[in-house]
Formats: C-alpha cells, structure tokens, sequence
C-alpha cells in the first residue's frame, strides 16, 4: 500500500492544511459574534484580560490589538491566511509563500488563543501545541531531524491527551457507573432532546457508552505499533469519535482540532 | 545531531515532560515554578470532562431595585443556545457559554477554597467580587436591559440545573448583592 506521505513536508502540508480549516471555521464563528469584544460585551478585553493587564508591560497596545477592530483585523488576517496555505500549498505548491502564510495563521490565531483565557477548550489547546510545533520545527528550517522532533512531539501530545481523558475517566465514580453520559448528554448546553430521550433512564447503556469511551482512549496509544494498512482503521476510528461527539455535543472544533494531529501519527508509524 | 538538533530534542522532551506534569491537580495548585513556566499557556491540560464531570447547565437569573425600592421578579439570561443539529459544523455561541461555565468554576473554587481554610466569609467575599470569574459575570449582567424604567441596582444569581433523572434539579450556587447601574 502506498504510504499516504511521502515526506516529512508532506505530513506539515496536509497538518496545516487540516488545522487551518478548523480555524477558519472559529474565526468566522467568532467573527458573528464580534460585537461580544466591544467594551460592555462578554469578551471585553478589559475584564477578560485582566490577569494579563495587570503583569503586562504593554498594557496600551494590547488593549488596541484586543479591540473589536484589532480583533477584526486579526481575523481577516486568519482567513486570508488560509486561502493563501490552500492555494500555496496543495495547487500551486511554492514553501516561500507557503511558510509566509503559515506564520500569519500561527501569529494570528495565537493572538486570539492568549486574548480568551476562560472559554478555550481542548481543541483550542491542540490547535495552539500543533501551531507552535510546526512554527518552530517546520518553517524556519529544512532539517530532516527537526522535522521528526515535531512530528513526534505532536503524536505524543495526540497520544497523551487521549491517555491522560482515558485515565482521569477511569478513576472518577461518574463515569465507571455511567452517570457521566446520563449527566452530560442530558443538559442543554451539550445534549439534545434525542440524547435526552435515550439516556434519561437507560443507565446500562450509559454505562456501556462510557466504558467504551474509556478504554478507546486508554488503548489509542498502542495504535503506534499498528501496520501501514490498520492505522489508517485506528484513524478513521478517531476521527468518527470526534465527529460523534461534535454531533450529540456541539464540539465541532475538536474534529478539526485533533485531526489536523492524525499526519503525524500516520509519518510516526511509517517509522515505527 | 548538530547542536541545534540536541537544543530542540531537549526543549520538547521537557514540554512533553512539564505537559504529563501539568495534568496532576496538585501539581497545578502546588508547584510554582511550574506555574510560572507556563505563563505563556503552553501546556494542555488533557482531562476532558473527568473526573468530575459537567453534568449541569448554568443559569443566571437577575433581579432589579427601583428608585422606590419595589424588587422585581427573578428574570433569566439566557446562556446557552437550545442545541441543533448544524451545531456539529458550526457552533458560535458555545463559547460564550464556556465563558460563564468558566467563570463561575472560578468562584466556586474561591469559595471552596475559603471554607476548606476556614477564611472569614467577608474576606472570601471580597476575594470573589475582586475575582477575574465574578466581574467576567457581572459585565454579562450588567449587559440585559433594565427590567425597570427607573432601576437603582441589579443583583444576580447562578443556579446549576442537572436532568438526570429527566427532572430538572436546580442546585444554587452563589447571589450576588445589588450592583448599582
């Protein structure tokens, strides 16, 4: 079978490509809901940002970067930045402008990463650990060895995120008896009256979904020892887990988030 | 391995340690230089939902004091969108609700903190009116409209709510006194 990436580069190319339609999508969730950045909105910078205020040196310019208008201008700078990784990438391959458009991605989506503070969540982490990853392995060098070091760092990062939920799930009460399904799929904010419905009194399934969750996070790690042909099987099986749970829980930037981290995981395993 | 090959090996075997690191509760709490070497946010904390769980939906209800003192009606703000199906794509309102669900974690910490200490009420009060989760809430308080055309003050308070057993069990977490607008 054909190795899906021929070359290291090949694995940072379809890894930003990935991670950045996922963050097009939260800029432009974002962008709907800029007005929420004014002063007086849910995100004001002066409140949100009050830890950083108080130990930042550069108090004035954050507060103009953090504005609406810097935070539009930031956006734009986001999305165009994608459009210039898919032309400059896959379609019309050229790495200079390719590199120079990464580098707006990463700066600007890093810039919205440290303004929110309270309201990120794993994906935003992940995305964060693979930006500054390819930042620093990928664009400023052609080291074949600094390439790997990144795609090594980004699957062990892939590997414990799911070890670490594996395990924190597996010593907490809630979800060894199934009441973490029930209790979660049965609010609005995450569930839906569907979830509601099947969940509500159906204790044993909501112990057999747990468990299930459990021990696919707890064995994902062994899937490094996978052959070429079966991990694509173990990625097809992660990426249907986050599309599952971006279906009944409204965590859509997790799909993109994590799987923008499955070309090193598949390079990893070629080596392996 | 040229030297900048050995330089780069090191710094990310010791994120991949500090990261492994920062999933240990205590290790957040107790360690400091730690704290301080991520004070750029660079290491994931990777629990997801566990151990505890958040099995509760927050809401936020407000009340309001006119100029002669009648105290209206507990009113809600609405903090989460009722679920969709295209939330699976596209989901622009769930982080202002992680936001509340964030803020107000941080309060309850403050609070739990200060009866496990034993700190004087007033003292833990004052560190959760002070507190980055408190004030994160009141601008979102302060945002509705006035339930009265001549209100003085506002005073909030947050309710989780779990279904569980397809009943709504409302557990009350904290009222805010009146805020002057």
């Amino acid at each position: 079978m054909t190795p899906l990436f021929l070359n290291t580069h090949d694995v940072y190319l379809w890894t930003t490509i990935i991670l950045a339609v996922g963050l097009s999508i939260k800029t432009l969730e974002l962008w709907r809901e800029s007005s929420e950045f004014n002063p007086g909105g849910s995100f004001d910078w002066q409140i949100v940002g009050r830890d950083s205020m108080l130990v930042s040196q550069f108090q004035g310019v954050l507060r103009s970067i953090y504005s609406r208008n810097g935070m539009l201008i930031i956006f734009s700078t986001s999305l165009l930045s994608f459009f210039g990784l898919v032309v400059f990438g896959p379609f019309v391959p050229h790495w200079g402008l390719f590199r120079i458009f990464f580098i707006l991605l990463a700066v600007s989506n890093l810039f919205v990463y440290y303004r929110q503070g309270f309201g990120l969540d794993g994906a935003d982490q992940m995305s964060m650990v693979i930006l500054l990853t390819t930042l620093f392995c990928f664009i400023p060098t052609d080291s074949q060895t600094i390439h790997l070091i990144g795609i090594f760092f980004i699957t062990a990062q892939l590997f414990l995120s799911y070890l670490v939920s594996g395990i924190a799930k597996l010593i907490s009460t809630e979800w060894r008896s199934g009441l973490a399904i029930q209790g979660i799929l049965s609010t609005y904010t995450y569930g839906t009256s569907i979830t509601r419905d099947i969940f509500t009194n159906r204790k044993k399934l909501s112990q057999v979904v747990c468990w299930m969750v459990i021990v696919l996070e707890i064995i994902y790690p062994a899937a490094i020892f996978l052959d070429i042909p079966y991990i694509y099987g173990a990625v097809i099986a992660g990426i249907l887990f986050h599309v599952s749970i971006a279906v009944l829980m409204g965590l859509n930037d997790f799909v993109w988030g994590f799987s923008s981290a499955y070309p090193s995981l598949i390079f990893a395993t070629y080596l392996i | 391995m040229n030297a900048i090959e050995i330089v780069y090996t090191c710094v990310f075997s010791l994120w991949i340690a500090f990261t492994i690191a920062w999933q240990f509760d205590f290790v957040r709490k107790r360690k400091t230089w730690l704290r301080k070497i991520n004070f750029l946010n660079i290491l994931p904390i990777w629990t997801f939902f566990a151990p505890k769980p958040g099995m509760y939906d927050t809401h936020i209800l407000i009340r309001e004091k006119s100029q002669d003192g009648t105290i209206s009606d507990w009113e809600e703000i609405p903090v989460c969108e009722p679920r969709r199906l295209l939330h699976s794509v596209w989901n622009p309102t769930k982080r202002k609700n992680k936001l509340v669900v964030d803020a107000i974690s941080q309060v309850k910490s403050i609070k739990n903190a200060g009866e496990l200490n034993k700190i004087p009420e007033d003292v833990v009060q004052n560190q959760i009116r002070f507190s980055k989760g408190y004030l994160t809430l009141l601008n979102i308080v302060v945002q509705k409209k006035n339930l009265f055309p001549n209100s003085t003050a506002r005073q909030f308070a947050v309710f989780d709510a779990t279904h569980i057993s397809g009943t709504r069990n409302l557990i009350p977490l904290f009222v805010s006194p009146f805020h002057l607008l």
